[in-house]
């Protein structure tokens, strides 16, 4: 999809917005939570929608923001002050950092497409759990807890996002944000030759575009992205685990995205939401067979709707070519 | 003797220990239009790859007005100048036939207010909002040109624009690349099989035989040169 149509995107925003006033402060908690990982997802609906680089390490720069975010609040990086702001600051920068050696080394090295990239990206993703697990700096596998929470200066006062409501709204607009951002960046020039680029990079090199550099720019935008998800993830809960880095995550995020559309960063959010909300009520109802009724619906799902049932609906609001 | 715009001295590529390109030559000046046609596996497309920066040569010098570029990318080759249509025609299959356009202008550096003229000149206008993909072979090759041409390419490599259309669309392309080539004063090399199509262009012709240009001139004096007969246009001339 070439523009993430707005109507939608705002009327979504006002009415989460205006939840807080109907909702109970447990689902307020709840959707702070599934807005964290919505950052996540609509993180892999950039790079693969819009980049077509399906990144099986999308959880990696999650987790490399929670633990920048743990080891910052904690006061455990040499030379600098404990502290969540810092922490929220590292974690965007950190797995930005990280992406852009990583694509330097696979984007640049010609292996962005393929079974190489899927390959490397997935051993990427082990590795990192791995090397969590064994850490003793980075808390083996019980991993860090007790972190400060994010505080937010206000006049006169500072507003500790401890309670549902406070995490919900910064939640609420740090994804807000992103998701507009994104789809700027979706509908601005560059946006469409990164599309070409996923299209044909051959084809786009001839018209003079740099494919490695589109590609490596759209693989760093979407861990900056994530790991924004992954620091404001740890601020709620307090504690970061080996698992935000790992495969099961990576592997659960393409199912969101696949789920909600992989063309649009808002559908792939919704698609986060939608996944996690059936888990959770399917679990109830199902008891430990959960995982074997949501794969079922993952695969009607992929059959019926090819675009994500959110990306089919908000593409043809946007008037998008058929495929 | 003014610079010639393109000018490849010796090229050598082979695949596997087959010599594709064997120590081919050739010129091509400005705001010429040049046939090259040869039998199928003579190493046209290659000696294309080779210009355009998808393959690299193993030996020989390809300069653009003077420049050595053999070591750059097809990339930066396109943004010195050179544009290339493909045999099968290189759009953007999912994309719209405006987006398409919108891409090639943004790339170039162009304003997107070039687009709508892009697409009027083409025809192409009622299809702006289709995908690419889905338009029929001859408006594909078109969009493709036209995707080029905003470009502003001083060079023009177009492989066998002519593959899949009928005997009357591909004289109107002869007529529109001659018309292009005397208007904007662009240089074309133009790949072609269709030697009604080649006459119909009426350019100089160079021919390919094992690698090497074994000929070029007139049409008319190069298809009644022996070697040229015997190695390819047969009984056909």
């Amino acid at each position: 999809m070439s523009r993430e149509p707005l109507l939608p995107a705002l009327l979504l925003w006002t009415a989460l917005a205006l939840l807080p006033f109907a909702a109970p402060a447990w689902l307020l908690a709840q959707l702070a939570q599934y807005l964290a990982y919505g950052l996540l997802a609509m993180s892999l609906a950039y790079v693969w929608g819009q980049g077509g680089l399906l990144s099986f390490c999308q959880a990696l720069f999650f987790g490399a923001g929670a633990y920048a975010f743990a080891l910052a609040g904690l006061g455990r990086l040499p030379l600098l002050p404990a502290s969540p702001g810092l922490g929220l600051v590292l974690a965007v920068l950190v797995p930005t950092a990280l992406a852009l050696l990583l694509g330097l080394l696979l984007v640049g090295a010609r292996v962005a497409t393929g079974p190489a990239w899927a390959v490397l990206t997935l051993v990427l993703g082990v590795i990192a759990e791995r090397l969590a697990v064994a850490s003793p700096f980075l808390g083996g596998s019980n991993g860090l807890a007790g972190l400060p929470p994010l505080a937010l200066p206000l006049p006169g006062r500072t507003l500790e996002l401890l309670d549902p409501l406070p995490t919900y709204l910064a939640l609420l607009l740090v994804a807000a944000a992103v998701q507009l951002g994104l789809a700027r960046a979706i509908a601005a020039p560059s946006g469409s030759l990164l599309r070409a680029v996923r299209e044909d990079p051959l084809r786009a090199a001839h018209l003079g575009i740099d494919p490695t550099r589109a590609r490596l720019r759209a693989f760093t935008l979407a861990a900056a992205v994530a790991g924004l998800g992954g620091g404001l993830f740890a601020a709620q809960f307090g504690f970061v685990a080996p698992p935000l880095l790992g495969l099961g995550l990576s592997t659960e995020v393409l199912v969101w995205v696949a789920v909600g559309g992989r063309g649009s960063p808002l559908a792939a959010l919704l698609g986060a939401v939608l996944v996690k909300t059936v888990e959770g009520l399917l679990g109830e109802w199902l008891g430990a067979g959960w995982p074997l009724a949501l794969g079922l619906l993952l695969l009607l799902v992929v059959l019926l709707f090819p675009r994500g049932i959110f990306g089919g609906l908000l593409a043809r609001l946007a008037g998008a070519p058929d495929p | 003797m003014p610079t010639p715009l393109l000018e490849l001295r010796h090229l050598v590529k082979s695949f596997g220990g087959v010599l594709a390109v064997a120590g081919a030559s050739l010129e091509v000046e400005e705001g010429r239009l040049l046939a090259l046609i040869g039998p199928n596996g003579c190493g046209k497309t290659t000696l294309f790859n080779l210009v355009t920066g998808i393959e690299r040569p193993e030996a020989g010098s390809i300069r653009l007005a003077g420049r050595e570029i053999g070591g750059l990318p097809p990339q930066a080759r396109a943004r010195l100048g050179i544009g290339r249509t493909f045999q099968v025609p290189g759009v953007l299959a999912a994309l719209s036939v405006r987006e398409n356009l919108e891409v090639a202008a943004t790339a170039a550096g162009r304003p997107r207010a070039e687009v709508a003229h892009a697409l009027e000149q083409a025809g192409l206008g009622r299809f702006a909002e289709r995908a690419a993909g889905t338009l029929p072979h001859g408006l594909q090759q078109r969009l493709e040109l036209a995707m080029v041409l905003l470009q502003r390419p001083r060079l023009l490599l177009l492989d066998e624009p002519t593959a899949g259309l009928e005997l009357g669309e591909s004289l109107a392309v002869a007529a529109r690349l001659r018309r292009l080539v005397a208007a904007e004063g662009i240089a074309a090399l133009v790949v072609e099989h269709d030697l009604a199509f080649v006459r119909a262009l009426g350019a100089e012709v160079a021919v390919m035989l094992r690698g090497r240009i074994a000929a070029r001139g007139p049409y008319a004096r190069v298809a009644a040169d022996p070697d040229v007969r015997a190695a390819y246009l047969g009984s056909r001339a």
